[in-house]
């Protein structure tokens, strides 16, 4: 849920704006905050005496997706941003002059054949990350746990076999989709 | 209708052209560098210039460097609004395909379908047949002719068949100075930069 919100942002955003050189290199260094800061700033913002103390989200489904959402969207955006950079100048220009007042559903149409590459990358940044989903969910057992953090939490109680398991698990979810992408855009060549 | 007054610099070479043009095909030929692209960027306002230019709209354009939008031929074609295709289009068996799979020519095909479903009144094209075999170059050459009955058409192009072949008025850059001329002076004057 999380990655396709941070889709959807990447899209709009990178199809609104511009000039997208001067947005890039502020998002792409955004990306590359580390998960357990963002983890920080969602527990201060929900924990009951932060800004959205009220919304009692803290160690909920609710806040997990919003630190793994704020973890993806950095990334989608700038990833959304050097696939627009991508079309050149001509058709910039092209889309300017004869579409100005449907450019943004241009950009959209031309990031669209990219989102799926998109999607794979910011889903990898948010499936192995511990340190934002411990402190915005609280890695409950069945409730806000993610794998990464059954992960962690199985080794420290010496369960080595199911911790063994999960990694197994999370390391076939992780690497499915790039297989899937590598056989279609073989298939696609 | 198209009426230009407009000075401009590029590389540290100033133009100043002078234009007034009835509907009809005009070509805009001239060595490598001369300004012929930018002349284009001008009129659109997408290089800066001193001066004035009136264009009746809308306006259409196909850039130099062409490429359709990464998505099929048929989303290319609907985000201009076209839904139909005549029978004889060398784009109809082709619609389900990624657009970038297209050869050179039906790529500017392509180009030149979505811009005329605009049905501008100014259209102006930038050496779209540089890379076309002679069928296809001629091809798009007749159907920029036809149109030019009821618009303006400005066609870049580099190649003296074209030329030869539509005799139609030419605007030449040549030696800083662009100037409109015949089809038979455009075609001498171009022979005498090979002297």
């Amino acid at each position: 849920m999380a990655c396709a919100l941070a889709l959807v942002v990447g899209t709009l955003y990178a199809s609104f704006v511009r000039s997208p050189w001067s947005h890039l290199s502020f998002w792409r260094a955004i990306s590359s905050i580390p998960p357990v800061l963002v983890g920080l700033v969602v527990y201060l913002l929900f924990s009951r005496k932060g800004p959205l103390g009220f919304l009692r989200w803290l160690f909920t489904p609710k806040a997990l997706v919003v630190a793994q959402f704020l973890l993806a969207m950095p990334m989608a955006i700038s990833l959304c941003l050097q696939q627009r950079i991508n079309l050149p100048r001509d058709m910039e220009e092209f889309i300017l002059v004869n579409l100005p007042s449907k450019r943004v559903k241009a950009m959209m149409l031309h990031l669209r054949g990219s989102l799926v590459n998109i999607g794979f990358l910011t889903w990898g940044r948010i499936l192995g990350e511990v340190g934002a989903a411990t402190l915005s969910g609280g890695a409950i057992v069945g409730y806000t746990a993610t794998l990464a953090t059954e992960i962690m939490y199985r080794t420290n109680l010496g369960q080595f076999a199911n911790a063994v398991a999960m990694g197994v698990v999370l390391l076939l979810i992780s690497l499915i989709p790039s297989m899937v992408l590598e056989v279609t855009s073989r298939a696609q060549r | 209708m198209l009426s230009a007054d407009v000075r401009f610099t590029v590389a540290k070479k100033h133009f100043a052209v002078n234009l007034e043009l009835t509907e009809g095909l005009y070509l805009i030929m001239g060595p490598n560098g001369a300004g012929k692209t930018t002349f284009l960027r001008v009129l659109l306002g997408l290089f800066p210039y001193e001066g004035t230019v009136h264009m009746e709209k809308p306006l259409g354009y196909i850039p130099q460097h062409y490429q359709p939008l990464n998505a099929s031929v048929e989303d290319n074609l609907k985000l201009f609004g076209v839904t139909e295709l005549p029978s004889s289009s060398p784009l109809q068996s082709k619609r389900r395909l990624s657009a970038m799979k297209l050869s050179g020519g039906e790529k500017a095909m392509l180009g030149l379908t979505q811009v005329m479903a605009l049905q501008p009144k100014t259209l102006l094209v930038d050496e779209i047949t540089a890379h076309l075999d002679q069928p296809s170059t001629i091809m798009i050459e007749n159907t920029l002719k036809d149109y030019g009955r009821h618009a303006v058409v400005l066609l870049v192009t580099h190649q003296w068949d074209t030329l030869l072949r539509l005799k139609v008025p030419t605007l030449l850059f040549l030696n800083n100075t662009a100037q409109l001329l015949p089809a038979e002076d455009a075609y001498s004057r171009l022979l005498e930069t090979l002297r």
